[in-house]
């Protein structure tokens, strides 16, 4: 029989720290704080190690023999290659300054998500290897060897880290922890150890040319959907061309925002813009994803999927390219594609056609961000607008971390809502450079991983529930289409009353389009609030 | 609640008390943590340890107060939402609420003993605590049941995206799909 627990001993709240210290504690994958492993056929499609089916919670990984030989031969290799990961390796001096800015450790309290651990977990087994010092001395240096419980935790912390790289801002020293989850990660994966939600959206990429694996005319469908719903709402109808040679501009969108809503309202208001201007742009069914979920897995991968779309913008002959609202889309295009994948010679420095604006800052990749195109058509008074149509929307901006972060991307977007929609900023800490993770990039926003996505979003969430506190705010803009997927159940948990959208949704609804018919609704289909006001007033006046 | 010494004497030592059960609250974290969640001057720096302070007053001020139930009730969710996301059981969640009574005990044993703390104030303010933590179990099986829902509506979402797409058969062969990264990697 088991004795009843006195209510003192249950109620116990004080924590006992484990026995160990954090190098010998082994990590215990818990459900809702992991995500699933890569299935085999994703790893056979793009010839990637040890595929297998397999699951973390499994005793047995199923690892190749020398599993160690390849790891530590993989990181010689990169070590070797990439002169900023030695650099990483050796100059933290364990100051601290990143603690606490990790979204990940202020919404768990463990410490292991502290930048500066999650770092350590791989500079331990580098000083072991590579250092005099940690091979004389190991534990007093914080040197220790290559294990499988050592293993278990970098697959266990190395994906519980979203490369937001929140952290870096605040390194003295400009260490760039994203990119040592990005070497991690590769590490991993020479072994076979990377996880579906990751691996499924790479594989159907590199197939099909986007993240779901819907193919061309599953593309044009989806677009056409769109079309119908604008010609409802606006009774104008569009004309999209697609894979179409010698167009002028090839429109690059985020797959997210063509497959699911509320990513969808905010392409028909790209949509309905480009149409009000004339422009002669084209998109690609092969191309259909600016997405990039290689980033998450290795160099290698993610300059093969990033292939794609200077291979299109050649095929068909166009002048520059546009891109849509994403995110990590955009650290891939401004900080690695020119010399991934370029120099693009072939095309041009984007101008808009519109206003003959040179975009100099897209001077080497030849591809800018959809708000700096709009941004610039606002300034140039080229947009008729009625934000009235936004009535009853009281909107904050989420600075999505990588347009921020990795291309400096922060007025553009607010200039845009200026003009459409009422709208209060979020704390300081906690937007532009110094934004919160929306928890569940760099693979991590799937269902099976929803608890740790909680947690990790609560600092953004927190900073939401202010606005919408201080200022009745009930929409959360934001530029990327990782955010527009993950941030809807964020909110749901933290800050009921708040919905997500992007910006171009906000400005398709204000949008003013020649031919167009009386608005009722808005790009959701919901009857429009000032319309309400209205008929309420001459109710009221009769 | 009526004004008996009880009361009287919680008001008088609130601060002492506030902060005792906050620590109690924070030391549960681990101790590297734990420097860091007792910063509370910034919300969003540190929005567990600010968000659990802010809370706790709010509880302790309404018990000894009003007791409006949705005051209660609102300050209780902020904490349960947390506690409900950060693996922990149901009863290490909701046992912050019966800390404050071996705080009490604790703090006010002289006066318990006594008498000058009478024994009906004493059951009438633990039995007050009592609710308070059923409401809290409530709330944290709400959390729970609100993440499993999250989880299946993000399922059914995907799941009709594929369906519509036909991409369900997995009979079909999709090696014989053309490959778009061929002629890529050719060249």
């Amino acid at each position: 029989m088991a004795k009843l627990p006195k209510p003192a001993e249950l109620l116990k709240i004080d924590y006992k720290p484990p026995e160990t210290g954090w190098m010998d504690t082994p990590v215990e994958f818990k459900p809702g704080t992991y995500s699933y492993a890569g299935k085999p056929e994703s790893l056979n499609l793009i010839g990637f190690p040890n595929p297998r089916t397999w699951q973390p919670t499994d005793d047995d990984w199923q690892l190749p023999e020398n599993w160690q030989e390849i790891i530590l031969d993989g990181l010689r290799d990169r070590l070797e290659r990439f002169r900023s990961l030695k650099l990483f390796m050796d100059i933290c001096v364990r100051c601290g300054a990143c603690a606490d800015k990790c979204h990940f450790y202020l919404g768990s309290g463990d410490p292991k998500n502290m930048p500066v651990l999650r770092a350590e977990l791989l500079r331990s087994v580098y000083r072991k290897e590579y250092t005099l010092a940690g091979k004389l001395m190991a534990k007093m240096v914080g040197a220790r060897e290559l294990t499988l419980p050592v293993l278990k935790e970098w697959f266990y912390y190395f994906f519980q880290c979203t490369e937001c790289r929140r952290c870096s801002v605040f390194c003295p020293y400009g260490i760039d922890t994203a990119e040592i989850t990005m070497i991690a990660r590769e590490l991993l994966n020479l072994v076979g150890l990377n996880i579906d939600w990751v691996m499924g959206p790479v594989s159907a990429c590199y197939m099909k040319g986007n993240h779901l694996g819907i193919q061309p005319h599953g593309v044009v469908d989806s677009f056409d959907m769109a079309l119908d719903d604008i010609e409802d709402i606006t009774g104008v109808r569009l004309d999209l061309s697609f894979n179409r040679k010698g167009a002028e501009i090839l429109y690059v969108p985020p797959s997210g925002d063509v497959f699911a809503t509320p990513g969808t309202y905010s392409l028909m208001g790209q949509l309905m813009l480009f149409h009000e201007m004339g422009l002669d742009y084209t998109l690609s069914t092969y191309n259909s994803e600016g997405g990039n979920f290689g980033l998450f897995t290795s160099n290698e991968m993610m300059k093969r999927l990033n292939a794609k779309i200077y291979a299109e913008a050649k095929r068909l002959g166009v002048k520059w390219i546009l891109g849509g609202e994403c995110g990590h889309m955009w650290r891939v295009i401004n900080q690695y594609m020119d010399t991934m994948n370029g120099p693009a010679d072939f095309l041009e420095v984007p101008v808009s056609p519109i206003t003959g604006t040179r975009f100099e800052n897209a001077k080497s990749t030849k591809m800018i961000h959809v708000t700096e195109f709009t941004a610039d058509l606002l300034r140039h008074n080229k947009i008729k607008l009625d934000p009235s149509r936004n009535k009853g929307i009281i909107a904050t901006y989420h600075d999505s971390c990588n347009p921020a972060r990795a291309m400096g991307l922060m007025e553009e977007p607010r200039y845009i809502l200026d003009h459409c929609v009422e709208w209060h900023e979020m704390p300081e800490d906690t937007i532009r450079e110094k934004t919160f993770c929306c928890g569940g990039g760099a693979g991590l926003g799937n269902d099976e991983n929803m608890e740790m996505r909680m947690r990790g979003g609560f600092p953004r969430a927190n900073a939401v529930k202010y606005v919408h506190e201080k200022h009745g705010v009930n929409m959360l803009a934001c530029v990327c289409a990782i955010d527009r997927a993950t941030l809807p159940p964020l909110m749901r948990y933290w800050v009921p009353g708040v919905e997500v959208c992007g910006v171009h949704e906000l400005l398709g609804n204000a949008l003013i389009m020649k031919g167009e018919k009386k608005r009722e609704e808005n790009l959701r289909f919901e009857p429009l609030q000032n319309l309400e006001d209205e008929v309420a007033e001459e109710d009221a006046n009769v | 609640m009526a004004r008996n010494t009880l009361v009287t004497l919680m008001r008088e030592n609130r601060e002492e008390i506030l902060n005792e059960w906050f620590h109690q609250f924070i030391g549960a974290y681990p101790p590297e943590t734990v420097k860091y969640f007792e910063r509370i001057e910034n919300t969003f720096t540190n929005p567990i340890g600010s968000n659990v302070h802010k809370s706790l007053v709010a509880i302790l001020d309404e018990l000894l107060g009003e007791q409006d139930g949705d005051k209660i009730y609102k300050d209780l969710e902020m904490i349960l939402r947390i506690k409900a996301v950060q693996d922990v059981s149901p009863s290490k969640a909701a046992a912050f609420t019966m800390a404050l009574k071996s705080i009490i005990q604790k703090r006010f044993q002289k006066e318990i003993n006594s008498g000058t703390i009478s024994v009906n104030d004493l059951l009438e303010f633990y039995d007050t605590l009592d609710s308070i933590a059923l409401i809290a179990f409530n709330i944290y099986t709400e959390s729970r049941e609100l993440i499993y829902d999250m989880r299946i509506r993000e399922i059914k979402e995907r799941n009709d995206i594929l369906q519509k797409a036909n991409l369900l058969n997995e009979s079909v062969d999709t090696s014989t799909f053309m490959r778009c990264s061929n002629y890529i990697e050719e060249k």
